[in-house]
């Protein structure tokens, strides 16, 4: 993993139009700002995280109503 | 599982999670109201979907500018899906991650929306099925 050392106010570039800038800090936490074109999404990874378990769930209701119809 | 429209849409950044699951059918199950979104990338890749409106009659949440952009179309020509899956109490439908999906296009994206949408909303199968008799 890449690690960058950075102070507030200061940004990192990802590729040609991707900025994250370190808005504030304190000792337990950070806040960041993005600036990202319309289709790249952004999103807490616990939260992403959420709806990657929801939808591999939804694939066992599927296999089930596959089931279903074969009987 | 009869195919109700056999056009292929294209989620263009896959579905969350799963960035290669991007061609999808989507298919009415002939045994309930649900509806599968079919994987044509991915065997076995099958997502039951809900219209949300059926599992919360006033769900009609704002879509950020960037899936009305990315879908080149204003909110009210968009399908909404729920994403439905089998949990210890039952079903539930996914309210806070909705597939949107252009019809006109046969293009979709899965969206997380900001705000408070229930990620396991229950949903009563059974009276889904009645509705349709």
């Amino acid at each position: 993993m890449l690690m960058l050392t950075r102070k507030p106010g200061e940004s990192i570039v990802i590729g040609n139009n991707i900025r994250i800038t370190i808005v504030s800090a304190s000792p337990s936490s950070i806040k960041l700002g993005f600036e990202a074109p319309p289709d790249v999404s952004i999103y807490r990874e616990e939260l992403h995280r959420e709806i990657v378990e929801a939808n591999r769930a939804a694939l066992g209701l599927a296999a089930e109503l596959d089931h279903e119809e074969t009987r | 599982m009869s195919v109700s429209d056999d056009s292929v849409i294209l989620f263009e950044e896959g579905v969350i999670g799963v960035p290669r699951a991007r061609r999808f059918e989507l298919l009415q199950h002939s045994g309930s109201a649900l509806r599968v979104l079919k994987c044509l990338d991915i065997e076995g890749f099958n997502l039951p979907v809900v219209d949300p409106s059926k599992v919360d009659p006033g769900y009609r949440p704002k879509l950020a500018e960037r899936v009305t952009q990315i879908l080149d179309a204003t909110s009210d020509q968009l399908l909404l899906l729920a994403v439905t899956a089998l949990g210890p109490d039952g079903a539930t439908a996914n309210l806070k991650a909705p597939v949107v999906v252009n019809v006109a296009r046969r293009t979709a994206v899965q969206v997380i929306l900001d705000g408070e949408y229930a990620l396991r909303a229950p949903v009563d199968l059974a009276g889904l099925k009645n509705d349709l008799t």
